[in-house]
């Protein structure tokens, strides 16, 4: 087990074009939970300390709501963000962009436990406890 | 598959988000301690050390079995599961929504 998970993607467009593509409630509303018979409703005040919530509905109208708030912007760079949902509470989210000529390459990055004071240290140790698991399971 | 609730899954990763929780964790995965083996290794008050260990109680990652006066802490190791497989299906999540903007950004013209 991982306390983050990774998801890389490079993507046909600039980096411009993609930050606009995530912080733009109007653009995002366009592509989030698109998935057939679903809609997202998405509200979001785009500045540090500014909040966002989604409201992502399921064919059977059944509503998942999904709210945070944004901690670091960096404009077509870097978009840090905390992450609630009816699964999780607190988590962190990091999106950065890599301008690769005209495409973009994203990487996010969704930490699940939250304390990077403390959490270096003893990661190493920590790994030992996720690799007996392994093990277990 | 044991289905988690979410305040299950809140107190799973509250627990591991301190260093010390994280640290008695480590030691009673290696073998069952009772809590005073486990307040001689650090610098603070046995009331502080059980509290810490009430709350690794509570999201299921330790264990204790009562003999007399004593308590015996091991570990359980399928709330890691659980939290685990949350974080498998954030991947699959986060998948399916570059899946989507990928498309979006294709489908649709750059304003400039």
């Amino acid at each position: 087990m991982n306390q983050e998970l990774i998801v890389q993607r490079t993507l046909k467009a600039d980096s411009a074009r993609v930050f606009e593509a995530l912080s733009d409630a109007k653009i995002m509303t366009q592509w989030f939970f698109a998935h057939p018979g679903w809609s997202a409703n998405i509200e979001n005040k785009f500045e540090v300390g500014g909040s966002f919530a989604i409201n992502m509905k399921s064919p059977e109208g059944e509503v998942y709501p999904h709210t945070g708030e944004y901690r670091e912007i960096v404009p077509n760079e870097k978009i840090v963000f905390t992450w609630n949902s009816l699964a999780v509470k607190d988590t962190l989210v990091t999106i950065s962009l890599k301008s690769l000529e005209d495409q973009t390459e994203l990487t996010l990055k969704h930490e699940f436990i939250t304390d990077p004071d403390t959490f270096a240290s003893h990661k190493e140790g920590w790994g030992c406890v996720l690799s007996n698991l392994d093990d277990t399971l | 598959m044991v289905k988690y609730e979410t305040q299950e899954l809140d107190n799973i990763f509250h627990a591991l988000a301190h260093a010390t929780r994280r640290d008695i964790i480590l030691q009673v995965a290696q073998q069952e301690m009772t809590v005073n083996d486990i307040a001689n290794h650090y610098d603070m008050s046995l009331p502080a050390v059980s509290k810490h260990i009430k709350v690794l109680m509570k999201a299921g990652l330790v264990i204790q079995k009562r003999e007399g006066r004593v308590r015996h802490c091991r570990m359980d190791y399928q709330p890691l599961e659980a939290a685990s497989d949350v974080i498998q299906k954030y991947k699959a999540f986060w998948e399916d929504q570059f899946d989507a903007l990928e498309a979006f950004l294709e489908e649709t013209e750059p304003n400039s």
